[in-house]
């Protein structure tokens, strides 16, 4: 009942509504250019895998192995650059249909994906943060046995 | 009369209510969090990469112009990439306090703006895409 309590004297207004409806429209953009980097990302992965299983060098030292490997990596970055992408095509959508059509329930939704959007890189730049500072103190511990 | 004016104008306009009020604070918060943490690893990157070319400089300070050249070319480049982020980031906290400012005071005109913070934000962002994007092209078809 109290989620259904409005604000004094908030609302989305023309103003509001043509700025989330360009908000939208460059979202949607980003988003498509996401899906197919996504996409460009995967076509990389399977052939630089192919290509480098099959120079020579790497071959004899177990290329294959190494191919396969890259390709892991790359398509584990891909699936985690795509749930960002879909959370922001998802959001870019609901925002601006919820305009379009006046929609309170789209509206909440399409901020609750933006939101989605904005805590998923907060999360990963955590993780890329604690990544960094698990290397520092692993090269420390590192320098200091070997001094 | 203008209480019925002002509630049939409601009827068509959307509600920030509570629900609405709890995702713009929660996107607003996670923005700001984000390009705050974002902020503190580019520094540190920054200042790695820093420390590491200005030593090799120290070690090869005899290398000649050539050199020196190219070391402020890649100073130039890290302070352009530096500034760029620092506007991106910059754009995030603001988009992020109007949010909590607009919704925190009930103010109508900071929402917008908060909302206007968020609309420059990706259209930098889609325009450098594009510009990212032709000059990939370019590079490919040399």
């Amino acid at each position: 009942m109290e989620q259904q309590s409005l604000l004094p004297d908030l609302t989305i207004d023309s103003i509001g509504a043509q700025q989330i409806r360009g908000i939208a429209s460059w979202a949607k953009f980003l988003s498509i250019v996401g899906f197919v980097f996504c996409g460009i990302i995967v076509i990389v992965a399977l052939f630089a895998g192919t290509l480098i299983a099959s120079l020579s060098p790497y071959n004899q030292m177990g290329g294959s192995g190494v191919g396969a490997m890259i390709t892991i990596v790359y398509i584990i970055f891909a699936a985690i650059y795509f749930i960002p992408t879909l959370f922001l095509f998802q959001s870019a959508s609901k925002l601006k249909s919820a305009i379009s059509y006046t929609d309170q329930v789209l509206l909440n939704e399409g901020l609750g994906k933006l939101k989605a959007v904005f805590q998923f890189w907060g999360i990963m730049t955590i993780i890329i943060l604690s990544i960094y500072a698990l290397v520092i103190i692993f090269a420390l511990l590192g320098a200091m046995m070997a001094g | 009369m203008e209480d019925i004016l002002s509630n049939e104008n409601s009827m068509l306009e959307l509600q920030v209510d509570a629900a609405t009020a709890d995702y713009m604070e929660s996107a607003g918060w996670w923005a700001r969090f984000g390009a705050i943490v974002c902020g503190v690893l580019i520094l540190l990157v920054v200042f790695v990469v820093g420390y590491l070319f200005y030593m090799g400089q120290e070690t090869s300070m005899n290398l000649g112009l050539g050199a020196n050249n190219l070391a402020s070319f890649i100073w130039l480049a890290i302070a352009l990439v530096v500034a760029f982020c620092g506007l991106m980031l910059a754009l995030l906290v603001s988009f992020g306090l109007k949010l909590k400012r607009g919704i925190e005071q009930y103010d109508q005109e900071k929402l917008e703006s908060a909302f206007a913070t968020l609309k420059i934000y990706f259209i930098i962002y889609g325009i450098v895409t594009i510009i990212g994007a032709i000059g990939t092209l370019f590079s490919l078809l040399k």
